[in-house]
């Protein structure tokens, strides 16, 4: 196996982006405990600082996903079929937590922890869809056919981002999660804190998905050598199962 | 407040403890490879 770019990379970028990921989880920590109380939600409304992030979040992995499995189609260069197998790893962490911090929220503001909203249950869906791609990956290793059907299966998976994100204008009515943030739509000083989130999540995701990548480099390594670098007793030509 | 603390207690224990399976497992990964060199 050939370490790309991707790779050499994630290799290179380990201890700057865990620097910079710690600087700014300090910043971010100060700016939410300093954030001011929303007026109609009370302290809990600094969830919204977290929340909506890990989604982002959590979007991006899907997308880079859908992207990696295109260029593996394309391309045909296993790099790109690591970055989708580790961006949906990261992916379904991530909107883990989207699907753990909302009851939070909701618990204290609704007074229930889940609704069947379209936006929470196509989240839910999202969650499965990857969820399942993950499974597929880990029953199938190292199999070039199901790394193709795999891309495939990401490439499809990326629709619901589109759905999940539109649930509230599409559903009207019979939505009760609050509706994407728009222009104007926080108060003072909350602007601040948001900004921060969304930027430190999105380092914590860029750090892991560079940590997961280079893993998974590590494992086509040592898992799948090349064939001069083979040990141990030798197979007979054609044993190997097809 | 408990609600607020237990949602960033969350996120932050999640991430971290993802972070250090992924660490150990590279680890354990590299360290194989230079003890069968």
């Amino acid at each position: 196996m050939q370490a790309g770019v991707l790779d050499r990379a994630a290799a290179h970028l380990r201890l700057p982006s865990l620097l910079a990921l710690l600087a700014f989880s300090a910043v971010y920590a100060i700016a939410v405990i300093s954030a001011p109380e929303d007026a109609v939600q009370g302290v809990i409304q600094k969830i919204l600082y977290v929340h909506p992030a890990c989604a982002f979040a959590a979007y991006l992995g899907f997308g880079l996903t859908a992207l990696g499995g295109a260029l593996y189609l394309w391309r045909e260069d296993e790099q790109y079929d690591r970055l989708a197998l580790a961006s949906a790893e990261v992916g379904v962490v991530f909107c883990t937590l989207v699907i753990l911090t909302g009851p939070i929220w909701a618990r204290g503001t609704w007074g229930r922890w889940w609704s069947w909203d379209p936006r929470l249950t196509v989240t839910l869906l999202l969650w499965f869809v990857y969820l399942a791609y993950l499974l597929l990956r880990s029953f199938t290793e190292g199999s070039t056919r199901a790394a193709r059907f795999a891309a495939v299966y990401g490439i499809t998976g990326v629709l619901a981002i589109p759905l999940n994100y539109f649930a509230i204008d599409l559903f009207g009515g019979r939505a009760i999660h609050p509706e994407n943030l728009g222009r104007g739509s926080l108060g003072a000083g909350m602007g601040l804190p948001f900004a921060l989130g969304m930027a430190t999540l999105l380092l914590a995701f860029l750090h892991l998905l560079a940590r997961r990548l280079e893993l998974e480099s590590l494992r086509a390594r040592d898992g799948f050598p090349e064939p001069q670098a083979r040990s141990g007793p030798a197979r007979a030509e054609g044993s190997w199962p097809t | 407040m408990a609600y607020v603390i237990a949602a960033y207690g969350l996120v932050v224990t999640t991430l971290t403890l993802y972070g250090f399976l992924l660490e150990r497992e590279r680890r354990r990964h590299t360290s194989g490879r230079s003890h069968s060199q």
